[in-house]
């Protein structure tokens, strides 16, 4: 019995002198591990004769006792020694509930697309320029190479505002186009310069997914003299409309022309950009034909120049216009033109990030 | 336009197949909207534009663009040709003049008129290749006659039609104004009434038809009649386009017509069609073509100068190569220098006037390629944006910041809808001549409608809604004008009992609407704002729950609730607040004020000050009271504590101000303040008010 007696002292001892918490795991292997001292006391018991083995029974199961008391006791000085808030007896809180605050707002896809448009265009030099959206019939067509009782001007289904009397160039009609703004800042701007002109128009028509009779357009417009060292050419345009399509839709976009129609413009183009989706190689979005169709442009015919107050003879330049839903169709994959302006929040709200 | 391959084929034998056939006129020439196999041929719709529809919307036409884009992917200068039609016919001993006369009296619209007449024809159905032919095309066979003339119009892009002669009183074809009230029955099976300015064919007697667009009821081709006068003609664009736009009628022939077709193929358009129907009914075409006016034109050389083009399009267009593409096309080309040419046109190209649409001619036949090589050049200016356009983008973020979501809705109301928001008393409306349909008929002269019943049918499905516009509206003053001017507005709405911020009483989404205007005003640094409560009633707004919004004394907008009249038939929008606002005012006091100033090195003192008023008095007056009687560095007036209720009597009020005084020159000595408290405690006083 000396022996446990001794051991236990030996390892009540070890405890008190257990600098943290790591020593005192230490100690407790040794003394009441699975190889330990007093374990090992336990284990020794089968092996006592019967007479003998209650009575060292008692005293094994003493001794482990009072290591324990004396292990916890030990352990409960080290926790209170490091703890230093008191326990909290307020309420809990769930935290899972939803957060406090209101919601969230958000811009309009359509702002966003415009301002990154913006934001590439400004980056080449172009400043913003503005008009109105009610347009005298001079601005939004004659000053345009687009004369009364020709046929060039049904290319464009006109919302006209009520007025006595026969119409003229001065009426007043919802601009077909951004165009107009050419004209109106051509009057108070001498060149060079390179401009873009974001705005709604409208066309008098019915909707259906794509067909909207209010649309967001964005005009280019760049001109500088004929005799500038590099003038302003189709090659400048199709530079300036490359860099901007490969900007916004963040790829290599190549780019295709086609010969095409508007008065204003000298030669006239339309340009296609390979397809966004399949990289050209013909899906549902390009109707498989690699290509889509992304805007009209030009060289600014004489006569729109003239129509400003400048001489032809001295300067040149080009134009160029495209929808802004067509380019957050492309983007977002947005299907129907309808949401734009008809939609519910739920729309919306997709494009607050 | 559809446009048969086959056609196309037998014109122009060189050409590929549909689909690169197709691919060469949208790359070079005219866009081909669709390739479609019909039966044994196929059908390219090509989209003939403006300019291009007098010369181009005929088969013929397309062909020589054809012949001209093969060409030029030859090496060598090989022109293509195309393959003119036969018109071929033996002419009866009969003069067609003795059967006709035609004349042109001062003021028609026609600058010449061919006929010939053809007899013993027998009008039956059209053979089965023509019937077939002009149905892949999308035109109903009617007789053999018609069928022809049709035919040759969709060959040669020329207009014919064919009067029966013995219908034609007097034998005589007169082209003149129509007379005042003159009637004419048409084919269609209406009666048209003619106005005076709009020219006719006519016989000795009356109108047979109205020029280049509809052929008359009683002189038309039928099953009995035996001899015809085929027409061939040249009339004015504008007057057709002009005429037909007064009737109401648009026909292929006046689509022609008013592109501008000239007297180019006017005859051999003719002998085309009469040969046919001589082959098709064994009929005897009649000796000699009866004319009057001129086929002559006034046509002068264009200038080509290959570095002009070069100039233009960024690539070279040298005078040889463009030499053989305007050739290719029709052209008479004279070399006056090394890089110059003096250009006739072919008479049938009137869009050709300028250097420029020859440039766009060489251009596109040589093909637009895209080269890398040619950014912007040039001094680069700093990009700069209007004021009011960025000012308006700053605006966008302020509201959205402020937990508001940006819609963007139609630029038209209805009296309807105005009536739907109590707004029918508007003073002006800008009213649409074609409204796109019954909802769109008046330009909104506020953002709100539109957005009140946005607001509304959300409000369904949510618990709150906020929403902004920023966009144009328009307020005419005087007829003529639009009255247009950019606005922005919001509209805040939420259920009655979960008002998201209950502190300030009954009138939670007011004062979120007013507190949303001071931070987009805030943030604009506009620091002389004032909320004037509206005195009279206007519009919906309602009195006594609506304030004007002011810079000085330039009025910015308002905000207010809606009056219990405009919200009846709204219960389910619940509390409602709205606002409106100048977007130009803002804009330009927002530029004004944008000013720097120094912030003040001395340390700020506060005072506060209770004061019991009356519940008519507003917080406005008595902040302006105190600035009056506070000294200079009275640098701010700050209202924290408002309370009607329990506490004071009945029909007052305690409003509580935090006074900071502050001098941009000098540590401030309590003596000072105390005096400069005292004298603004004293003026309030003066006003029969307790301070507390």
């Amino acid at each position: 019995m000396d022996n446990i007696t001794t051991i236990l002292k030996e390892g009540l001892s070890a405890i008190d002198a257990a600098a943290d918490v790591k020593a005192l795991e230490a100690v407790e292997r040794e003394y009441a591990g699975k190889k330990g001292r007093l374990t090992a006391q336990r284990k020794a018991l089968k092996d006592m004769p019967a007479a003998e083995r209650r009575s060292a029974g008692q005293a094994v199961q003493a001794a482990l006792t009072e290591f324990d008391e004396a292990l916890k006791a030990k352990l409960a000085k080290f926790d209170t020694d490091t703890a230093t808030a008191p326990a909290d007896e307020r309420k809990p809180v769930d935290v899972t509930l939803p957060g406090a605050g209101r919601s969230k707002g958000g811009l309009h896809v359509l702002t966003r697309v415009r301002r990154e448009a913006d934001r590439i265009f400004t980056s080449m030099g172009f400043s913003v320029a503005t008009g109105p959206q009610a347009e005298t019939a001079h601005h939004n067509f004659d000053a345009l190479n687009i004369p009364a009782d020709h046929p060039a001007r049904d290319l464009w289904d006109t919302f006209w505002l009520k007025e006595e009397g026969q119409r003229g160039p001065g009426s007043l009609l919802l601009r077909t186009h951004t165009s107009p703004v050419q004209i109106r800042f051509m009057e108070k701007n001498q060149p060079p310069f390179r401009i873009i002109a974001p705005g709604e128009t409208y066309r008098y028509e019915a909707t259906d997914a794509s067909h909207e009779f209010q649309f967001m357009q964005i005009e280019g417009l760049m001109v500088d003299r004929k005799d500038a060292d590099t003038p302003v050419t189709m090659q400048t345009l199709l530079a300036v409309l490359k860099q901007f399509f490969s900007k916004f839709f963040a790829t290599e976009a190549a780019l295709r022309v086609r010969p095409s129609y508007f008065p204003f413009v000298e030669p006239g183009i339309e340009v296609d950009m390979s397809c966004v989706l399949c990289d050209a190689k013909g899906c549902s979005l390009c109707s498989q034909t690699g290509w889509l169709e992304m805007l009209g442009a030009g060289m600014v015919h004489p006569n729109v120049f003239r129509a400003a107050g400048y001489n032809p003879d001295e300067v040149q330049g080009f134009a160029f216009g495209f929808g802004v839903e067509r380019l957050a169709n492309l983007k977002y994959g947005i299907p129907d033109l309808r949401l734009y302006r008809n939609s519910d929040l739920k729309f919306l709200e997709q494009f607050r990030t | 336009m559809k446009f048969s391959y086959n056609w196309l084929k037998e014109l122009v034998q060189e050409i590929p197949g549909p689909a690169e056939t197709a691919g060469l006129l949208t790359r070079h020439a005219l866009e081909v909207e669709e390739t479609e196999r019909n039966g044994d041929d196929w059908y390219l719709d090509i989209d003939v534009l403006p300019n291009r529809m007098a010369d181009a919307s005929s088969h013929i036409g397309i062909a020589q663009e054809l012949a001209a884009i093969l060409t030029m992917q030859h090496l060598e200068w090989n022109p293509v040709q195309v393959a003119l039609p036969d018109s071929k016919f033996d002419a009866s001993s009969k003069a067609a003049n003795k059967t006709i006369s035609v004349s042109i009296e001062e003021g028609a619209a026609c600058s010449f008129y061919a006929a010939r007449v053809v007899h013993d024809v027998s009008v039956g159905e059209s053979p089965e290749w023509l019937k077939a032919r002009l149905r892949v095309l999308g035109l109903e066979p009617i007789n053999v006659i018609v069928d022809v003339a049709n035919y040759v119009m969709l060959e040669w892009g020329q207009p014919l039609h064919a009067f029966d002669a013995e219908k034609l009183s007097g034998g005589e074809i007169i082209v003149r104004q129509a007379k005042k009230g003159e009637e004419m029955p048409a084919l269609d099976g209406e009666t048209y009434v003619l106005p005076p300015d709009v020219t006719v064919i006519a016989d000795a007697e009356q109108p047979v038809a109205i020029a280049g667009i509809k052929g008359g009821a009683g002189s038309g081709v039928t099953e009995k009649t035996t001899s015809i006068v085929l027409e061939s003609a040249v009339f004015d664009a504008q007057s057709i386009y002009r005429a037909s736009r007064v009737l109401g009628i648009r026909t292929d022939a006046s689509r022609r017509f008013e592109a501008g077709r000239t007297a180019a193929d006017t005859v051999a358009a003719l002998d085309r069609a009469a040969s046919l129907i001589s082959e098709l009914t064994g009929g005897a075409v009649a000796e000699g073509v009866v004319t009057a006016g001129s086929d002559l034109m006034d046509r002068a050389a264009v200038p080509y100068d290959a570095m002009a083009a070069e100039r233009l399009l960024g690539v070279a267009a040298p005078a040889d190569l463009a030499t053989r593409a305007l050739t290719a096309l029709g052209c008479d080309v004279e070399q006056q220098a090394d890089d110059r040419l003096a250009v006739m046109p072919p008479m049938r190209r009137t869009d050709l006037t300028i250097q420029e649409d020859l440039v766009e001619e060489v251009g596109r036949l040589i093909g637009y390629d895209v080269r890398d090589e040619q950014p912007p050049q040039g001094l680069m200016t700093p990009a700069s944006l209007p004021d009011a356009y960025r000012w308006a983008d700053a605006v966008r973020d302020v509201l959205a910041s402020e937990g508001m979501q940006e819609v963007m809705r139609y630029s038209f109301v209805s009296e309807a809808l105005m009536q739907r928001w109590g707004m029918e008393n508007h003073p002006a409306m800008a009213e649409m001549a074609n409204p796109q349909s019954a909802d769109y008929t008046h330009l909104r002269p506020s953002l709100l409608p539109n957005l009140l019943e946005m607001a509304e049918a959300e409000r369904k499905g949510r618990q709150a809604v906020r929403i902004f516009e920023l966009g144009s509206a328009f307020m005419p003053k005087a007829p003529g004008e639009s009255g247009e001017y950019a606005a922005v507005a919001g509209v805040l709405a939420h259920a009655n009992l979960s008002s998201p911020d209950r502190t300030l009483g009954e009138h939670a989404a007011y004062f979120e609407a007013k507190g949303v205007v001071e931070a987009l005003l805030e943030s604009l640094g506009i620091t002389d704002s004032r909320f004037v409560p509206m005195r009279e009633t206007y519009g919906f707004w309602a009195l006594g729950r609506t304030a004007q919004v002011m810079s000085g004394e330039v009025f910015l907008g308002m905000v207010g609730e809606l009056s219990a009249a405009a919200l009846q038939g709204h219960e389910g929008m619940g509390e409602v607040a709205v606002f409106e606002l100048h977007m130009g005012r803002l804009a330009d006091v927002a530029t004004e004020e944008h000013a720097y100033r120094e912030p003040s090195k001395y340390p700020e003192v506060l005072r506060d000050v209770a004061v019991l008023v009356p519940l008519d008095t507003t917080a406005d007056e008595v902040n302006r009271l105190m600035v009056e009687a506070g000294p200079d560095w009275l640098r701010d007036i700050d209202l924290f504590d408002y309370y009607e209720g329990d506490q004071v009597p009945d029909g007052m009020k305690s409003l509580a101000f935090r006074l900071a005084y502050q001098s941009l020159e000098r540590t401030l000595t309590d003596a000072e303040v105390n005096e400069a408290q005292e004298k603004i405690e004293t003026e309030l006083r003066n006003q029969g008010w307790e301070i507390r």
